[in-house]
């Protein structure tokens, strides 16, 4: 007699001595060591780089990642009469590397997908770049049914097709539309949502103005992003480096990954019904949030960077309370997590649920902690070190799952990783000092990249022959999110929607919130 | 059990008062000192990314409205003028009550309005309409709702649902026409006696992205709001001390 075969996850006979094995397993990373490594920030002068046309380009961009570089940005910038000009970042093993390409308007582009996907699907929004090559991955035709019902979770507006929606059901633009058949989530689409073009705007405001606009673009990180925006603009004006400084902003920059990723927690602890735990994760929250706001002004960490330096030097009265805070926090974190990752009821509820292959996540190019999540080491402190992590070298966990259990102790555990390396450091920060810039170099590139709480955030600036910016990319980590959300849900159980989504840092509408 | 009940009192999660309490280290109220500035200075105007300044014939006039609190004005300042203080008690019922200058210190107190406090002084469902702009406000809103600023003890929360709310928070800017009508049917379909916010920078004064004066506010001119919280984002005792002045909360 053969056994009966189910569509169920895998589960193991005893989840207590699995669920023990999954969190003593991770496996910790360190920097490269070394003197002269990899920097997170790449200059160069604009005439120097070869212009590939589009076929070569894309070609050498294929070798590149078949050899095992990771792309971290694919930008296009219009250039009216010649068409658009195509530049890539790569983080190949010795560092950060650049490529220039050319697209005319009237050849398609030959695409790559994969793990490339997320950025050529917003090449083509964006630019109305044609791609030849295979399609998108679209909605599986083969298993949808006219049985299956279909709605969009977080579309309670106007949906794509335009149809006008009752009073009442409003608020949120989701990206996605499920199928489902009974409970069964059988397919998912992604749809574009709608953007604003704020970044045309950057380029046209001075200089001065960026920093506070940086702080309130889309997406959350205002530290991580102003701190990108700094190396770029540091790096173009020919800035020196302080590792005072360098110090002061991974301080902020730590501090607000912790504050991201308790409020993860905590959302998540509240969609899978454990208040306690969220209570106690918000609470903890807010002690790291008014931390910040007491090292700079803001609870969300506008005005602890800016490009030169630091504003609000850390002196001897604000060392004392940061040590003093985090010293409790560590405490007081350190029960409340073993409270909600020791319990047995709530690793039972996320064990398995949106579970995602290391090889599907290669594919989709997950970044940030889903990716550590499934296996992938992808983490720019410990690839792009610079003199700051070389010195101070950060753990970076990886767990293999890839369900949301897993995407929970990747978070809790750099919650830990965080708090310890500020307090190992943070006395290092005393003594940062602003300094002035020169004007910025002409007909330069710059890209700057850092590891926020979600992932990469890349800066890609790049001059004209007067100095004066020509063109501004700030990409988000967001972007890459949704797909594997989609990824995530696919052929699981409609009620893990909402424990899935803020296991992956995003909300649908249930929690009336648009997405980010 | 006993170990249980001798061990040390957990802290509290909760705020223990949220009226009470201070914000040290925030950069809240511009502080202006009184003595005025030189004639031919106005070296704080371009330094602001959000056009929140204006010179008046003796000192500065600060619109809190469209101030992102970068305090890029207080660098730039020669004279050291403007400088922020910790206070976070800034909402105020009037978009003219926003404007800080030589005749005005700080917004005027929210006053009590009895016909609120009447409906809604014990229960109050406010839904949020998300318009864009940064995560900053969302995440601040969502926080006075959360364990720690607990505005439930009041008996306000947050719903889904517009057809469930009795009161609407706007956030984020309202930039294109799209954005009215979103707005408008939300209103509608908000039953009864109900209540208008406008939150954070972007949706009181356009926001710092904006390009030159602020086009499609449509919405805000059928319909004022009877709060507004400013900040970028604010603060969550911001929001909820505003709220409960009000509705005449003790
Ligand atoms: S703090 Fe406010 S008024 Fe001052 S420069 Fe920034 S936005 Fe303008
Ligand atoms: S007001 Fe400020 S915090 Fe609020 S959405 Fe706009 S930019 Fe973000």
């Amino acid at each position: 007699m053969t056994a009966p075969t189910s569509s169920r996850p895998r589960r193991s006979e005893d989840p207590a001595v699995r669920s023990f094995l999954r969190l003593v397993s991770p496996r910790s990373v360190t920097a490269a060591p070394g003197e002269g490594g990899p920097a997170p920030l790449l200059v160069a002068a604009v005439d120097d780089l070869p212009e590939l046309p589009g076929d070569a380009f894309v070609a050498a961009l294929s070798r590149e990642t078949s050899a095992g570089a990771r792309v971290l940005a694919y930008h296009g910038r219009r250039d009216d009469d010649r068409g658009v000009v195509l530049t890539a970042a790569l983080v190949r093993s010795r560092g950060l590397a650049v490529m220039r390409g050319r697209a005319r308007h009237d050849r398609p582009l030959p695409s790559v997908r994969g793990p490339l996907g997320a950025h050529e699907r917003l090449l083509e929004r964006t630019y109305g770049l044609q791609l030849a090559g295979p399609p998108p991955r679209r909605l599986d035709d083969d298993i949808l049914d006219p049985r299956d019902m279909w709605f969009w979770p977080a579309a309670k507006g106007p949906t794509a097709q335009g149809r006008r929606a009752e009073p009442g059901q409003l608020v949120d633009r989701g990206p996605l539309r499920l199928y489902c058949r009974g409970d069964r989530v059988r397919a998912v689409e992604l749809r574009a949502l709608p953007e604003r073009d704020v970044e045309a705007v950057l380029c046209t405001r001075p200089l001065g103005h960026l920093p506070a606009l940086i702080e309130t673009l889309r997406g959350e990180g205002s530290v991580a992003r102003a701190w990108a925006h700094a190396l770029a603009i540091e790096g173009l004006a020919g800035g020196p480096f302080d590792l005072a400084c360098a110090v002061h902003r991974g301080v902020g920059l730590e501090l607000e990954r912790v504050a991201c990723h308790l409020a993860g927690q905590a959302r998540l602890a509240r969609a899978i019904g454990f208040g306690v735990g969220a209570a106690e994760h918000e609470r903890l929250h807010a002690v790291v949030r008014d931390l910040l706001m007491r090292l700079c002004g803001s609870r969300h960490g506008h005005g602890h960077v800016r490009p030169g330096g630091v504003r609000e030097p850390i002196g001897a009265a604000r060392l004392a309370d940061v040590r003093a805070t985090l010293a409790d926090f560590r405490d007081a974190f350190a029960g409340c997590s073993a409270d909600m990752m020791g319990l047995r009821s709530v690793l039972d509820r996320l064990d398995g649920v949106g579970a995602i292959a290391r090889r599907d996540a290669h594919d989709l190019g997950l970044v940030g902690p889903p990716a550590r999540a499934c296996g992938l080491p992808h983490d720019l402190r410990r690839d792009l070190p610079g003199e700051l992590y070389r010195r101070h070298a950060l753990d970076v966990f990886v767990e293999y799952d890839g369900d949301c259990l897993a995407r929970a102790s990747i978070r809790a555990r750099e919650i830990e990783a965080a708090v310890a390396w500020i307090l190992a450091c943070v006395a290092e920060a005393v003594g940062a000092r602003p300094t002035a810039l020169a004007g910025l170099a002409p007909r330069h590139l710059a890209i700057a990249a850092v590891e926020g709480a979600r992932g990469p955030i890349v800066h890609l600036l790049e001059t004209d022959r007067d100095g004066r910016l020509l063109d501004y990319r700030a990409q988000d980590p967001g972007m890459f999110a949704w797909p594997g959300l989609a990824a995530a849900l696919r052929g699981g159980s409609l009620t893990d929607l909402q424990v899935c989504g803020h296991s992956f840092d995003l909300s649908l509408a249930h929690d009336g919130r648009g997405a980010r | 059990m006993l170990t249980v009940l001798r061990g040390p009192r957990p802290a509290p999660r909760a705020l223990p008062d949220p009226r009470a309490a201070v914000t040290p280290g925030l950069a809240g109220l511009p502080v202006l000192k009184d003595s005025s500035c030189p004639t031919a200075c106005s070296a704080c105007l371009p330094a602001c990314p959000a056009q929140a300044l204006a010179r008046t014939s003796t000192a500065v006039a600060l619109d809190l409205g469209r101030c992102v609190f970068c305090r890029d004005c207080a660098a730039a300042c020669p004279e050291k003028h403007i400088t922020f203080g910790p206070e976070h008690r800034l909402a105020s019922a009037t978009r003219r009550g926003l404007v800080v200058g030589p005749e005005r210190r700080a917004p005027p107190p929210v006053a009590a309005d009895a016909a609120l406090r009447r409906r809604f002084g014990r229960s109050l469902k406010l839904v949020r309409a998300v318009l864009g702009g940064c995560d900053g406000c969302d995440c601040e809103l969502r926080a006075c709702g959360d364990g720690h600023f607990d505005m439930g003890r009041w008996g306000i929360e947050w719903v889904d649902e517009a057809r469930g709310a009795d009161g609407l928070v706007v956030f984020g800017p309202v930039e294109a026409e799209a954005d009215d009508e979103q707005l408008r049917r939300t209103w509608a379909a908000i039953g009864g006696p109900r209540l208008l916010i406008a939150t954070g920078a972007c949706a009181i004064g356009g926001g710092p992205h904006r390009l030159g004066p602020a086009r499609a506010r449509g919405f805000f001119a059928e319909n004022a709001p009877q709060l507004y919280v400013p900040g970028c984002p604010p603060h969550p005792l911001t929001f909820v001390d505003g709220l409960l002045d009000l509705l005449g909360a003790p």
